[in-house]
């Protein structure tokens, strides 16, 4: 009786530190999965595909909140059309990420090449500030607001 | 008693190690999650060229476009940064084009952007402070141009119904002169006064006279050359002005006159002075025109008449009274042509 209580408490042991491995096991494989270098992959290609995305018309072309199915902010030849800027920054945050088809945070703004922020509808940027997010892509396309060249970034980030 | 004392050791051994083992992962993890944010660059050429194709010269707002908006260098407002830029280039104003992008760059671009544009191949302005650190590159097609071609076209319909072009003219001297002998106080004189004609509305961008003629090295000063009765010193040439060949009375100069010509009629004088032998001009004395036209197409006839002018020659003689005045013309007719009739008109003085 002595002998199977010990065998039954090494039992126990045994179950305890093989239920830790398995913790460990899978809380190292989904950080494996977290791997900043896939993040980052993963961020640069939905950052060019936004900001690809963007420099476009849209589609349809003269898009509106009702119709839009990809999100554009131009005439098609690099040049902002204003009244596009400014739906985009009527839209609502999540709709907008799921028109931009991207489950990370995105950030957007304007600003001329001096680095001053250009006004949208009372905003000096639209999305979600990353602060101080760990993972983040930043790009940025020159394009044509006001017959000035400008930057506009977008950042996407975790 | 002493296997329990066992197992409890068992125990904390498997604590310890497990704690090591979580303690390590965390560790890794914090070093693998603080990356620094990443800009992608490789747009940016790309993006600028578009964005030079999409602005227009209309809404610049910058100094020296505006200046070449005044003086009629830039004609079409509503050309973008990259046609106006091809346009100078076609035009072979390579300077023009580099001061022009430069200026345009310098306006638009921040500092820490460098930037170099080729036409052809042929380097227009680069602006490389501070050295580059990362490249891109992008290429863009501007089509309807050519070099010292003409340079824009409305096509519709299979014709042309107007169209800008840079276009080369060149009024030719031909052998002629006279003035036979003389003295230092009576030469002998041969004036040539040549009329050519320039299209209205052009837009003069060089004019040179290749000045090849044979004329009296010593003697008394004189002014040889005049162009439309005009009294400043560009439009004047005298004699001590000229570059004679060492020991001779020949003499080759390159002169340019494009304050001096107007669209529409030109006046040349010259005064060619001799008095040991006779003035005359040499073979190869021309002027050179280059001007930007622009034209509406005409129906063309496949009659087509050509008036060759003989310039007015007239020979005073010197001292010892020989004198005599000639010319010579040459003109062209083109190989293809057929039912050529030509008559010749003849208007003198004896």
């Amino acid at each position: 009786m002595k002998k199977s209580q010990v065998w039954y408490t090494d039992f126990m042991i045994g179950i305890f530190i093989f239920s830790i491995i398995v913790v460990i096991f899978y809380t190292y494989a989904h950080s494996a999965e977290q791997d900043p270098k896939v993040i980052i992959t993963d961020l640069s290609v939905d950052a060019k595909s936004i900001s690809g995305s963007l420099v476009t018309e849209g589609y349809p072309s003269n898009w509106t909140l009702d119709n839009v199915v990809v999100i554009g902010l131009t005439d098609g030849k690099q040049r902002i059309v204003p009244s596009k800027l400014s739906m985009f920054a009527d839209m609502d945050y999540y709709q907008t990420k799921t028109k931009l088809r991207t489950n990370y945070e995105y950030y957007f703004y304007l600003e001329y090449m001096n680095g001053t922020r250009i006004d949208i509808d009372g905003k000096d940027s639209l999305g979600l500030d990353p602060n101080s997010s760990s993972n983040l892509m930043s790009l940025s396309r020159i394009m044509v607001y006001d017959s000035k060249l400008v930057n506009m970034v977008v950042q996407l980030w975790q | 008693m002493a296997m329990r004392k066992k197992g409890f050791f068992f125990i904390i051994d498997a604590l310890l190690a497990t704690a090591i083992l979580l303690g390590g992962i965390m560790i890794l993890s914090n070093f693998y999650i603080n990356e620094q944010p990443t800009v992608l660059v490789n747009y940016i050429s790309e993006d600028i060229l578009k964005a030079f194709a999409t602005l227009r010269i209309y809404e610049l707002n910058n100094t020296y476009v505006n200046e070449l908006i005044t003086n009629g260098t830039i004609v079409n407002l509503n050309n973008s940064i990259l046609d106006q830029i091809g346009e100078f280039w076609a035009a072979d104003n390579i300077m023009l084009a580099n001061a022009f992008t430069k200026n345009i760059s310098e306006d638009l671009l921040p500092p820490q952007y460098g930037i170099g544009i080729w036409v052809s191949d042929e380097l227009i302005y680069q602006r490389d402070y501070p050295p580059p650190s990362t490249r891109s590159s992008a290429r863009k097609i501007i089509s309807g141009i050519e070099k010292n071609k003409p340079t824009k076209g409305f096509i519709a319909n299979a014709h042309a119904n107007s169209y800008t072009k840079t276009t080369t003219q060149v009024i030719s001297f031909s052998p002629e002169g006279s003035g036979w002998y003389g003295t230092t106080s009576s030469p002998g004189e041969s004036t040539i006064v040549k009329y050519f004609s320039l299209p209205s509305g052009i837009n003069i961008t060089n004019a040179s006279m290749y000045i090849s003629m044979h004329i009296e090295d010593g003697g008394n000063n004189w002014n040889v050359l005049n162009i439309n009765g005009l009294s400043s010193p560009s439009c004047n040439l005298s004699r001590n002005n000229l570059n004679f060949y060492y020991g001779e009375e020949g003499v080759f100069n390159k002169k340019d006159i494009k304050s001096c010509l107007n669209p529409g009629w030109n006046k040349i004088t010259l005064r060619l002075r001799n008095q040991g032998y006779h003035g005359h001009i040499h073979p190869g004395m021309f002027i050179k025109v280059d001007y930007i036209l622009n034209e509406t197409t005409v129906n063309y006839d496949k009659n087509i008449s050509l008036r060759y002018y003989f310039d007015n020659v007239t020979s005073s003689p010197g001292s010892d009274s020989q004198s005599g005045a000639w010319a010579i013309l040459p003109f062209f007719i083109p190989d293809e042509a057929t039912n050529i009739s030509t008559s010749l008109s003849i208007k003198g003085k004896i």
